[in-house]
């Protein structure tokens, strides 16, 4: 009777709580720990996951003493099983780079603010909207080098190599470059045409873009869309919708495996 | 063994407690049963028998002088043998204290039903909201009687102070005796289904595993099946969105949460009301400042504003403080200088704009202010028993239970601000599946126009505030600046996000006026400002 008496006293509005924190701070400092936060969210914000998670626990603490409290007539609000899905979702479908347009972010991105800042008293700032003067400022970033007059792009410089063959393309026009990425394919680009492409997060995975170089190659026809693939060739001049833009004349390219780090950061 | 089934009857003296005691009886929900009635106060009515005796009825009155407690009702129960026992408690008594005592003796509390007269309920109320307060908050059932004596006013009068008590109470309006019995047999007042596993919750909770059931089939047929055929990536992009947005936003709101409660336990009222200026330009100084000083996002900022206004500082300069603090928020700054190397002249802009916005919103209430309360009472403001909710702000007690105090509070704020976060993000998560971007930018090609679409599109996107300057970046390519500014400027402000938040700690009529005013200065602003600056 007692035991029975007992579990009538439960708080199930509290229970509800506690099982909800418990759970979103499990799962926290699960993907946290295993990789899986990096997905969602920049690096830099998974320690504040980890802190949030045990914020939860600690708060899960204080509500275990309210447990036996006001047991007989507490309810569970309709809408609090909002909380419900969320936890589905990130337990049970995988988290993916959600391949946005390619051409948002890329297609002379600087080009188009260039235009725009003419217009404008500020021309003097945008026509060197950089790396160099830009990402530079705050965080210590090691220079770009060409590795024996190769450029090779890889996770941490992504971004601002990107920017940087942009920015310049007359300087690196028929330089050798390397770099790991998925193939991107859209039906606007020609028959020779794809992109060398990585996801950018910039925050979380709501604003994920596709970043790439164009690239040229006579069988792009049968590459498989979003395969990975070690791409080595020579930056050549080209256009893109009546506009200059930098493109790979690929001289070779090898299947590869997906790398650990899905994303590149901006910062 | 759970005890034996017990209703209770509350309300005041003369409410007709009795008579409901006397249409259950004829209903015949009770026959075939051994009743014992025990009646702690003596009213106009009595009991009466009824005619045809299926029911072995005992009736046992307690003494004026006498109380109620659970060795008088264990010597009842075990001289009657009862099977069912109503109890109809004493109305001028707080009724706490032996709903406490009998939860914790041989009964199972079946039902509480609090039996109220609407002619004079406003009038008890204000006399000794107390015990009123009590008995709403501890009964299941709220029977309204005399409904048809009063008028429409008066009808939502009542209801309106049983809601503020209790948001979710079931409320039922008696105006003839007959009624009584089709509520009986609806199962108000007697549970009819007995068995322990089907009271509501647990059909929740049933539900709730049907749906963890479906999705988990879901996931497995969308599994097994050939992933050509099905196109899964939409669903697998939203629970991308979804869930990465809720991951960025819950420390966020979790900081602000917790600031707000800090605030609720620690800083008294006097001392918040002295900190902000009476000088109305001043206060508006102080609501931005603050906003520097206090590092929140959007969502983060939506709980604390809402707690100044609880803590008296004046309507227009809460708003400006929710408007400007997530864009003079140092965090945002910086994201906005790191989006747009090189050009600090457009972290400047966003700011001035952000910040003339703010302060126009906050003069628009200053000017067109609302009567009565802007933020929404909650039901722990009345039965709050941290011991520091009190209106005096009286403090108590050692520094753990103030910890213990602050977290609390964050829980419940996480609790029912989190619900409209989770709505909230679901619908930009949709909007970004659903729509591709470049209908977006297909739209904003004209100066004016894309002030308008940028605007409706931080309003639909509901980009964190320290992050969208990245998106609004991804714009500049296909946007004129004009409509990147705007999107960076209202983004901050207003969003479905913090819209949904805001409904939740503040009144309809409040949202919808800041959501509009805002709205409407905004783009005047933005177009005018814009075009200055970058036409």
């Amino acid at each position: 009777m007692k035991m029975n008496g007992l579990l009538y006293k439960i708080n199930k509005a509290v229970l509800f709580k506690i099982s909800i924190m418990l759970l979103f701070a499990g799962y926290f400092l699960v993907a946290s720990f295993n990789g899986k936060a990096k997905l969602y969210i920049h690096p830099k914000l998974v320690p504040m996951l980890v802190i949030c998670a045990f914020v939860f626990i600690a708060i899960s603490f204080v509500l275990l003493k309210d447990l036996f409290k006001d047991g007989r007539k507490a309810k569970i609000n309709f809408s609090m099983l909002i909380f419900i899905p969320p936890l589905l979702m990130a337990l049970l479908i995988p988290a993916k780079p959600v391949a946005n347009n390619y051409s948002e972010y890329n297609s002379s991105n600087q080009d188009t603010l260039q235009e725009q800042g003419d217009q404008t008293d500020t021309t003097d700032d945008m026509s060197d909207i950089g790396y160099d003067d830009g990402s530079g400022e705050e965080t210590e970033v090691p220079q770009l080098q060409l590795k024996d007059n190769k450029i090779v792009l890889d996770d941490n410089n992504f971004v601002r190599w990107m920017d940087e063959i942009y920015n310049n393309l007359s300087k690196y026009d028929g330089k050798e470059i390397e770099l790991t990425g998925f193939v991107y394919l859209d039906k606007r680009f020609k028959k020779d045409e794809f992109v060398a492409a990585r996801s950018l997060m910039a925050c979380c995975a709501a604003d994920t873009q596709v970043i790439g170089l164009m690239c040229k190659y006579e069988g792009t026809s049968s590459l498989k869309k979003d395969s990975w693939y070690k791409f080595s060739g020579k930056i050549v001049k080209d256009t893109y919708e009546g506009k200059p833009m930098p493109a790979i004349k690929i001289t070779n390219m090898v299947s590869t495996s997906k790398p650990k780090d899905e994303y590149v950061y901006p910062y | 063994m759970r005890g034996i089934d017990t209703v209770i009857f509350t309300g005041f003296l003369g409410a007709g407690k009795t008579t409901v005691i006397n249409g259950l009886l004829k209903s015949g929900i009770c026959n075939g049963k051994k009743l014992l009635i025990i009646l702690c106060e003596q009213g106009e009515q009595e009991i009466i028998y009824p005619n045809n005796m299926q029911i072995e009825l005992v009736v046992e009155e307690i003494q004026k002088d006498e109380n109620l407690s659970s060795h008088i009702l264990k010597e009842m129960i075990s001289k009657h043998k009862s099977d069912l026992i109503i109890v109809e408690l004493n109305g001028m008594k707080n009724p706490k204290l032996i709903i406490d005592e009998m939860e914790n003796s041989d009964i199972h509390i079946a039902r509480i039903v609090n039996v109220v007269d609407a002619r004079m309920y406003e009038f008890f109320a204000g006399l000794s909201s107390e015990i009123t307060n009590e008995q709403i908050a501890c009964s299941d059932v709220n029977l309204i009687n005399f409904i048809d004596k009063v008028d429409q006013y008066k009808q939502n009068a009542v209801s309106e102070i049983i809601r503020l008590v209790d948001s979710d109470a079931t409320i039922i309006e008696l105006s003839q005796d007959e009624d009584i019995v089709s509520i009986a047999y609806k199962g108000f007042i007697l549970p009819l289904k007995r068995s322990g596993f089907r009271s509501k919750t647990s059909d929740k909770i049933l539900a709730l595993f049907m749906i963890f059931v479906m999705i988990y089939i879901g996931v497995a047929v969308v599994g097994s099946a050939d992933f050509r055929s099905i196109d899964f990536t939409r669903v697998q992009n939203f629970s991308t969105i979804f869930v990465s947005l809720l991951m960025q936003a819950f420390p966020f709101l979790m900081a602000g949460t917790i600031i707000s409660a800090v605030i609720q336990v620690f800083v008294s009222e006097e001392r918040f009301v002295r900190l902000f200026p009476k000088n109305k330009l001043l206060s508006f100084g102080t609501a931005i400042l603050s906003g520097f000083f206090l590092p929140l996002c959007d969502c983060a900022v939506v709980p604390v504003a809402a707690r100044l206004i609880k803590k008296g500082v004046p309507v227009p300069a809460a708003v400006t403080f929710m408007l400007a603090s997530p864009i003079v928020n140092p965090i945002t700054i910086a994201a906005t200088l790191y989006a747009f190397p090189g050009q600090a002249s457009i972290a400047f802009y966003r700011v001035c704009i952000g910040v003339t916005l703010a302060l126009a919103v906050g003069i628009m209430w200053l000017f067109f202010p609302e009567d009565g309360k802007v933020t929404l009472e909650k039901k722990w403001n009345f039965f709050c028993d941290c011991g520091f909710c009190e209106a005096d702000g009286s403090q108590a007690t050692g520094k753990t239970n103030r910890l213990g105090a602050v977290l609390r509070h964050s829980a419940d704020e996480f609790f029912s601000v989190g619900r409209f976060l989770i709505f909230g993000s679901a619908i930009s998560s949709l909007v970004q599946v659903v729509f591709p971007k470049e209908w977006l930018i297909g739209l904003a090609g004209g100066y004016l126009s894309s002030v308008a679409v940028m605007m409706l599109a931080a309003f639909l996107m509901s980009v964190c505030s320290t992050a969208d300057a990245f998106i609004a970046r991804s714009f500049a390519t296909v946007v004129p600046m004009q409509g990147v500014m705007s999107f960076m400027v209202l983004g901050p402000l207003l969003d479905i996000k913090n819209v949904l938040m805001m409904s939740g700690c503040f009144t309809k009529r409040f949202v919808i006026k800041t959501a509009f005013i805002t709205m409407g200065i905004g783009f005047a602003i933005l177009v005018i400002v814009t075009n200055i600056i970058y036409g």
